[in-house]
C-alpha cells in the first residue's frame, strides 16, 4: 500500500533499516466509515500520505519497540488516571497510540471558527439564563426544557460571573461522519478533562518518533497552561499584582488528578484540596505555613453539586463551606463558573444551532448530530420504537456511563432502558448511530481500524484561544464505539498542519 | 510560603524515604552480623524488630518465637503492607505523599521516586531478594541515595525543599537514637564485661555500619573500637550527616531559615533549641556515658517526636486565623451585604 518512489529522499535520510513487511501491508479501512489514512480504494489521503509512507516504511518490528518506549515513558513518568470502577491498584497509564492523527491548515481553520462561534454563543446563552432569560420570553427555549436541567442552579439567577466569563475552558467533543467532515457530538463545559494528555503525548511521540516530527510542520500545543493561567487572571477580583490563583483538585484519588498536578506544575499555581481552603467574610483564604492568605481566583475541577456543602450536597466533602457566597458576591473567580451544567445538558444540546443565530446572528460553522428530546412525547414514542438503531444517552452523565448502544444491546438491556427512559424522559435523549471515523491504530501485534473522536480545547479569556489539535480518543477494542478512557479507550496525539509557506 | 498541606506532604515524603533507607541498612548489615557473630538465636533478629518499633505488631502477627528467625523477620521489615515501617510500606507512604505535593517537586525526584516504586513492585525486584538478598538491599540503598541526589540537584532552595529536609534530619536523628538505645546494654559496663574483645568488635562495627557510620569513625578516632566513642560519634559528632547532633544542627539552622519573624514557627525552634543545648552539654562531660544512655537517648528519641508535633502545629496546622484584618496586604474593604 505504500508508494516508496513518492518520498524516497526523505525516508534515506530519516534511516532505520526497511522492514521486510510494510507496518500498513494488510489493512484495509472498515467499510462505510470515514478512514484518516486511508480511502476505500486503499489509497493514502494527501495529508497523511507522509507519515503513511514513513511509518510503513518502519515496519511492524521497530513500530512495537518504539510503542514499548512510549509505554515506559508514561509508566515512569506517572502519567496515569483512574477508574472508578478498579478498586484495587487504582492507577492506570491511558493507553496511547504511536500513529497520529492528522488535521490540515485548511481543515483546522474551519473547525477553530466554528468552535470559537459555538463558545461565545453558549456563553452568552449562560448568562443570558442567569440573567434576562431573553431565551426563554423570546420562545428560543422553553422555560421548563431550562428549568428542569440538573444542571440549572435557581440560587444563582440574578448572578454575574466576574468578567461575564462563564467558561475558561471547554472541551467540544468532534467526530467525523462517513463524508469525512466533522460534526459537533457533544459539548462540555463544566470541567472537561483530557488537556494534559495532549500535552504528554505530543513529549513522547517528539522522544520516541523524533525523526517523524522533526520533518513534519507541526502545530505546537504546549501553550496552553499559560493560556490558561492568562485567561484565569484577567479577571481577578484584585489587582494583578496582588492576584492569587490556585487549582481546586478533589484530591489524589480523583480519576483526573495527574491532570490537575501537570496543570498546577506547568501553569506554576499552587494545587489545593478543599481542606486549604476556608472562607471567612465571605474571602476565600488558603492555609499556608505563614497563615491564612486570601485566593482570588480558582480553576476548580470540583463538580457544581459537592463545591459547597453550605449551598448544594450536605454530604459533600470535596467542597468548601461559603465558597457560593463568596462567588456571589463578586469575591472570588470561580472557572468555570458555576451553573453551566445548563449549557452542556445533552437536551440542550439540539437547540445550539438555535442559540448561535440568536445570539450572534450567525449561522453555524459546525454541523451537529440530529437528536430526539425523550421528553417530548412523540420523540420518545419514536425512541421507544426504534431503540434497536438509536443511542441513547443521559442528558448529565460523561465518561461513557448511562448510556445505551441500541444496535449492539441485548433485549434485555434495551428493555431496562426503555423502563428508565418512560421513568424519566426529561434524563434522556437519543441520536442515530454514527459510524465515526477511524483511523489505523496499533493492536498489538498489527495496525487494524478504531473508531477515533476528537477533543478540542478552548480557552476563553478577553478573547478565545483553541488549542491547535486536542484529545484524540481511540476505542482500542475491535467494533467498539466508545472511546471514553473509563471505558477501555486510549488516545492518540493529534496533529495539526502549519499552513504551508510559499518558497 | 506554601500550602501547608503541601508542606507537610514534602516532609513526610522524606521521613518515609528515610526509612525506606534506614530499614534496607539495619537488615542488611544484621545479615553479615548474625552469619560472624555467634549469637544464640533470640539475641540475632530481635533489636531489628525493636529498634522500628514493631515489636508488638511482630509477636501479634507472628508470635515471639519467630523473632529469632531472620527470614520471617526480614520478611516482615521488607515486604508486609500491614507493617506501617516496612520497605514496601514506607516507600508506597512516600509516594502517596510525592504524588499530593508532586507539583512542587521536580519532574526528575517524581521519575527517581516513582521508577523506585515500580521496581519494588516488579519480579525483577523479587527475584532479587529471593536469590541475592544483599544486592537487593544495595540497591534500595543506592536507588534512595539516587532520589537524595537528585533532590540536592534539582529543587530549587525554598520552602518546599526546607521542609524535605527537616523531613530527612529529624527522621535520621531519631533512627540514629533508637538504634543506639536498642544497644544500652552493650553501652553499659556490665554489658562490655560480657564480651571479649573480638566479639565488641564486631558487634560495634556493626552499629557503626548500620548508620553508614563505620569508616568516618575509623578517621575520627584512631584507636580501638570501644562503645564510648563509638557514642560519641554517633551522637555527638557535629560534622557526621548521621549524627543526632548534626542532625539537629541542620534542623535548627532550618528553622530559623522559615520563621525569619517570630510569628510562627516559635514552639518548635525552642524545642530544637533546647534539644541543641542539651547535646552541647553531653558534649562538655569528660564522657558522654557519665549521663545514663538509656535515658538520654530515651529523652533525645521523645524530644524529636515532640519536635516533628510543634513542626504541625507551626506549619501545618494553621488552621484557625491569625486572620490580617482586611484581606491579605491591602485588599479592599469588606463589602458588606
Amino acid at each position: 500500500m505504500s508508494d516508496p518512489s513518492q518520498t524516497q529522499r526523505q525516508t534515506q535520510r530519516q534511516g532505520g533499516p526497511a522492514s521486510a513487511s510494510g507496518l500498513f501491508e494488510h489493512y484495509a479501512p472498515l467499510p462505510g466509515a470515514w478512514d484518516d489514512y486511508f480511502a476505500p480504494t486503499g489509497a493514502p489521503r494527501d495529508p497523511t500520505a507522509a507519515v503513511a509512507h514513513f511509518l510503513d516504511r518502519l515496519g511492524p518490528q521497530a513500530f512495537r519497540e518504539r510503542q514499548t518506549l512510549a509505554d515506559q515513558a508514561f509508566l515512569r513518568g506517572g502519567v496515569t488516571f483512574s477508574v472508578y470502577s478498579d478498586t484495587k491498584g487504582v492507577e492506570k497509564i491511558f493507553p496511547f497510540d504511536l500513529i497520529p492523527r492528522v488535521i490540515t491548515a485548511s481543515e483546522w481553520a474551519t473547525i477553530e471558527a466554528g468552535l470559537v462561534q459555538r463558545i461565545e454563543a453558549l456563553n452568552a446563552f449562560l448568562l443570558d439564563v442567569y440573567g434576562a432569560q431573553r431565551v426563554i420570553t423570546e420562545g428560543v427555549v422553553p422555560r421548563h426544557m431550562i428549568e428542569s436541567s440538573q444542571g440549572f442552579l435557581k440560587q444563582l439567577v440574578g448572578v454575574r460571573p466576574p468578567g461575564d466569563n462563564h467558561m475558561f475552558v471547554a472541551g467540544i467533543d468532534l467526530i467525523r461522519g462517513p463524508d469525512g467532515a466533522f460534526l459537533v457530538l457533544e459539548d462540555n463545559v463544566r470541567t472537561p478533562s483530557g488537556v494534559s494528555y495532549v500535552m504528554e503525548n505530543r513529549n513522547v511521540m517528539q522522544q520516541v518518533m523524533s525523526d517523524l516530527c522533526g520533518v513534519m510542520r507541526l502545530m505546537p500545543v504546549q501553550d496552553y497552561p499559560l493560556r490558561l493561567r492568562e485567561a484565569l487572571a484577567s479577571v481577578s477580583p484584585r489587582s494583578p499584582e496582588e492576584t492569587r490563583v490556585v487549582i481546586l483538585t478533589p484530591g489524589p484519588y480523583n480519576s483526573a488528578y495527574f491532570e490537575h498536578g501537570f496543570l498546577a506544575r506547568s501553569m506554576g499555581c499552587p494545587l489545593v484540596q478543599p481542606q486549604d481552603l476556608f472562607v471567612h467574610d465571605h474571602r476565600v483564604y488558603v492555609k499556608t505555613t505563614r497563615g491564612p492568605k486570601r485566593v482570588d481566583v480558582i480553576y476548580r475541577r470540583v463538580d457544581d453539586d459537592f463545591i459547597d456543602p453550605t449551598v448544594f450536597r450536605p454530604d459533600s466533602l470535596l467542597g468548601v463551606p461559603g465558597l457560593v457566597g463568596a462567588y456571589a458576591r463578586g469575591n472570588v473567580t470561580l472557572g468555570n463558573a458555576l451553573g453551566n451544567g445548563v449549557a452542556d445538558d445533552k437536551a440542550t444540546y439540539p437547540y445550539v444551532p438555535d442559540l448561535i443565530r440568536f445570539y450572534l446572528g450567525e449561522e453555524p460553522l459546525l454541523g451537529q448530530v440530529k437528536t430526539w428530546i425523550c421528553d417530548r412525547e412523540e420523540e420518545l414514542k419514536y425512541v421507544l420504537e426504534h431503540l434497536d438503531e438509536l443511542v441513547v444517552k443521559a442528558v448529565d452523565a460523561s465518561g461513557g456511563y448511562g448510556m445505551l448502544m441500541g444496535p449492539q444491546a441485548s433485549q434485555a438491556e434495551r428493555d431496562a432502558f426503555a423502563a428508565q427512559l418512560r421513568g424519566n424522559p426529561r434524563g434522556y435523549i437519543a441520536q442515530p448511530r454514527i459510524e465515526l471515523s477511524t483511523s489505523p491504530t496499533w493492536v498489538g501485534d498489527a495496525v487494524a481500524p478504531r473508531r477515533v473522536d476528537l477533543r478540542p480545547f478552548v480557552v476563553r479569556g478577553r478573547s478565545c484561544w483553541v488549542l491547535p489539535g486536542g484529545l484524540s480518543r481511540v476505542a482500542l477494542r475491535e467494533g467498539s464505539y466508545v472511546v471514553n478512557s473509563s471505558q477501555g479507550g486510549g488516545s492518540k496525539d493529534t496533529w495539526v498542519l502549519r499552513e504551508e509557506v510559499p518558497s | 510560603m506554601m500550602i501547608s498541606r503541601v508542606a507537610e506532604s514534602c516532609f513526610w515524603m522524606c521521613r518515609y524515604m528515610e526509612r525506606v533507607e534506614s530499614t534496607a541498612r539495619i537488615l542488611a548489615v544484621n545479615r553479615a552480623f548474625v552469619m560472624t557473630a555467634h549469637l544464640p538465636p533470640w539475641a540475632r533478629w530481635r533489636p531489628m524488630v525493636i529498634v522500628v518499633g514493631e515489636e508488638e505488631a511482630f509477636t501479634e502477627r507472628h508470635g515471639a518465637e519467630a523473632m529469632s528467625q531472620g527470614e520471617v523477620v526480614q520478611a516482615h521489615l521488607t515486604w508486609d503492607e500491614s507493617c506501617p515501617v516496612s520497605i514496601r510500606s514506607s516507600l508506597r507512604w512516600a509516594r502517596e505523599n510525592a504524588r499530593t505535593s508532586r507539583e512542587v517537586l521536580t519532574l526528575e525526584m517524581w521519575r527517581s521516586l516513582n521508577t523506585f516504586w515500580l521496581w519494588l513492585g516488579s519480579d525483577e525486584a523479587r527475584a532479587l531478594y529471593d536469590g541475592q538478598r544483599h544486592s537487593f538491599y544495595s540497591e534500595v540503598i543506592d536507588r534512595c541515595h539516587q532520589f537524595l541526589g537528585v533532590c540536592y540537584g534539582t529543587m530549587l532552595r525554598h520552602e518546599p525543599y526546607d521542609f524535605m529536609r527537616l523531613g530527612f534530619y529529624l527522621e535520621r536523628a531519631g533512627q540514629t537514637a533508637r538504634l543506639l538505645d536498642v544497644h544500652q546494654h552493650q553501652l553499659a559496663p556490665a554489658g562490655r564485661a560480657a564480651m571479649t574483645r573480638v566479639e565488641e568488635n564486631i558487634f560495634w562495627g556493626a552499629v557503626l555500619k548500620s548508620c553508614s557510620a563505620f569508616e568516618m569513625y575509623l578517621k575520627r578516632f584512631q584507636r580501638a573500637l570501644c562503645p564510648e566513642d563509638v557514642y560519641r560519634f554517633l551522637v555527638l559528632e557535629p560534622g557526621f550527616p548521621r549524627a543526632v547532633r548534626f542532625c539537629i544542627g541542620r534542623a535548627q539552622e532550618l528553622l530559623e531559615d522559615l520563621h525569619p519573624d517570630a510569628a510562627v514557627g516559635s514552639g518548635a525552634t525552642a524545642l530544637c533549641q533546647a534539644l541543641a543545648t542539651d547535646l552541647d552539654d553531653l558534649d562538655r562531660r569528660e564522657s558522654p556515658l557519665e549521663r545514663d544512655p538509656h535515658e538520654a537517648l530515651t529523652w533525645i528519641v521523645d524530644t524529636t517526636a515532640q519536635l516533628c508535633g510543634a513542626i504541625a502545629d507551626d506549619y501545618f496546622n494553621l488552621t484557625t486565623p491569625p486572620l490580617p484584618a482586611a484581606g491579605d496586604g491591602g485588599a479592599a474593604p469588606a463589602q458588606q451585604s
